[in-house]
């Protein structure tokens, strides 16, 4: 048996009934990333020595007492290098935090470590969260399993291809835009990314304020169900966190008959892979089948939301980005005077995809442009939300594409930043409107996966996991 | 809208970036490009929208001003990168001419 292959579910079983130790199933994983890990860059650092600790400590727990295990004990996870892990480096991917050690744990590790999770290390990612296939990392891109001449999808390149290379049983990543659903689907794993103020971001190092969430990359819908319930609540470091029902497995296996679910008109435009088209429509007849009532819906807004996504989160990057001046902690360049050290610190610490945003949101938060641009936006955004809140009054849920293709070439898209961002179309109105969503592998369209989008309403996750859950079984 | 160069030093020096001749020629193409594209959104009337700033409906969240446990000093201090008697150092902020 290949441990490192297990889910959670499968794995918290084997632990339980002592046919393998915690140890034992961390060092499957350590052996896999010591295989694969030169060719696919999924971790930028490893924290080998902790794990075996935390990992022994589990197993001195299941041979001397008979307290209960929790599900996610003694299960290794790997979490992407823009949350903070205490004394562990954390580099967001750039070059400006290449020796910051984080100071203390995120609420989502503080929760995972008080659940009993071994952290296996940190994993690569488009700096700063800032792109769609990986490539923007200062340490290289991250390399999709499924073809090595491919992108995994971004930002959480390495979290996503950990799980699916199983060098981890699951992982934490975060999404801004789509960046746990995007490489998801390519991957062919499930992502998923919670309702906007569900779990804490407390100790994530933050791209986007009004966008960011933390979100799970696991094997299967269960497997993020359990870890949604262990992350979600209300956090006193997070003020956007807010209470609302988190119990997601209480209704998990109930079935779907009647449900309706709505396929937004918009999604499904020119220029999409036929073959990607053709999963989404057999993935509509296995919810039929499964007595879910589908029906064609309007979001008539749809079209504008990637544009008002460039807008407001580089503007929010911008002011976010700030805080890197090389002052306080990270990277400091030379320089003769203090205006000189901003300059040179910020130009030589930050890569092109980062600065590029910066310029942008500068530019939209500048006056004489603040009203034409960033003002615009923020209005069409509740107009784009509306438009969710008028369709959830007549359905359950949502099912979409998550992106016109398969995964692209490495450096196919890397020269044109526009061309880059239409990678993101289809998952970023979810952002937008700070709702529930999670993404399924679907089908294989040339080998490579596809996954479908599911969306739900704002803070129903309950429903969004019931319905995956069935249309899992089916896929 | 399309940028020139100008606008894009007056930007690099707002955002603080040290940018390269060739990068402010770069620059000014692609945020061009990414602007003409933003420009799709004068087709939506937004008169009396109000502007949507944030999406969890959370509105002024309060905590007690009490003084509590924070982070170890001597981690926090161990990051930065000039350190003299426990006082972070930088370069001169005047220039004498």
């Amino acid at each position: 048996m290949e441990l490192n292959k297990l889910t959670i579910e499968e794995a918290h079983r084997g632990l339980k009934s002592k046919d393998f130790s915690a140890v034992e199933l961390t060092e499957a994983c350590f052996d896999s990333i010591r295989k694969q890990d030169e060719k696919l860059n999924a971790f930028i650092t490893i924290t080998e020595d902790k794990a075996l600790i935390q990992a022994e400590k589990v197993d001195s727990k299941i041979k001397n007492s008979h307290q209960d295990l929790n599900v996610l004990e003694g299960i290794p996870v790997a979490i992407k290098d823009n949350i903070l892990v205490q004394d562990v480096k954390c580099t967001a991917g750039s070059k400006i935090l290449e020796s910051y050690v984080a100071t203390y744990d995120a609420t989502v590790i503080e929760k995972l470590k008080i659940a009993g999770s071994i952290i296996v290390g940190k994993t690569n990612m488009d700096e700063f969260a800032m792109g769609s296939s990986g490539e923007t990392s200062n340490y290289g891109p991250t390399k999709n399993p499924i073809d090595l001449t491919r992108v995994p999808g971004g930002s959480s390149s390495g979290s996503t291809v950990s799980v699916a290379s199983h060098e981890s049983i699951f992982a934490l990543g975060t999404d801004t835009g789509g960046s746990v659903r995007l490489p998801a689907s390519f991957c062919g794993v499930v992502g998923f990314k919670p309702s906007y103020g569900s779990i804490s971001r407390h100790g994530v190092i933050a791209m986007a304020s009004s966008f960011d969430q933390v979100g799970v990359l696991s094997k299967t819908v269960k497997d993020s169900a359990y870890v949604y319930e262990a992350l979600a609540g209300i956090d006193k470091f997070d003020s956007t966190t807010k209470k609302h029902k988190i119990n997601v497995l209480e209704n998990i296996d109930q079935d779907i008959k009647g449900k309706r679910i709505g396929l937004p008109k918009e999604f499904f435009i020119e220029g999409m892979d036929p073959a990607v088209r053709d999963v989404v429509t057999s993935t509509v007849k296995k919810l039929e089948a499964l007595g879910a009532e589908v029906v064609e819906v309007s979001l008539p807004r749809t079209k504008y939301a990637l544009a008002i996504y460039y807008i407001l989160v580089p503007a929010e990057v911008s002011s976010n980005m700030a805080r890197f001046d090389g002052v306080r902690y990270g990277y400091r360049a030379e320089s003769a005077n203090l205006l000189e050290m901003y300059l040179k610190t910020r130009q030589q610490g930050f890569g092109d995809e980062v600065r590029r945003r910066i310029m942008l949101g500068t530019y939209v938060l500048s006056s004489g442009y603040y009203d034409a641009y960033y003002k615009k936006a923020q209005q069409v955004r509740r107009l784009i939300q509306q438009d969710f809140e008028e369709v959830f009054k007549t359905v359950d849920l949502l099912l979409t594409p998550t992106s016109p293709t398969t995964a692209f070439a490495l450096g196919e898209k890397s020269k044109d930043p526009l061309t880059m961002y239409l990678a993101d179309v289809f998952t970023v109105s979810v952002n937008v409107a700070g709702l529930p969503a999670m993404v399924l592998p679907a089908g294989l369209v040339n080998k490579l996966p596809v996954g479908v989008q599911l969306i739900g309403k704002q803070f129903d996750e309950p429903t969004l996991f019931n319905i995956a859950q069935q249309l899992e079984k089916k896929l | 809208m399309k940028l020139d160069k100008a606008q894009i030093e007056h930007l690099a020096n707002l955002a603080k970036l040290d940018i390269s001749e060739e990068e402010k020629a770069k620059y000014a193409e692609q945020l061009s490009s990414i602007l003409e594209y933003m420009d799709k959104l004068n087709e939506i009337d937004t008169t009396n929208v109000e502007p949507l700033s944030q999406v969890s409906g959370a509105i002024d969240v309060l905590r007690l001003d009490a003084v509590k446990q924070c982070f170890s000093q001597e981690k926090v201090l161990a990051e930065v990168p000039v350190l003299e008697k426990r006082q972070i150092k930088v370069k001169k902020v005047f220039d004498h001419k």
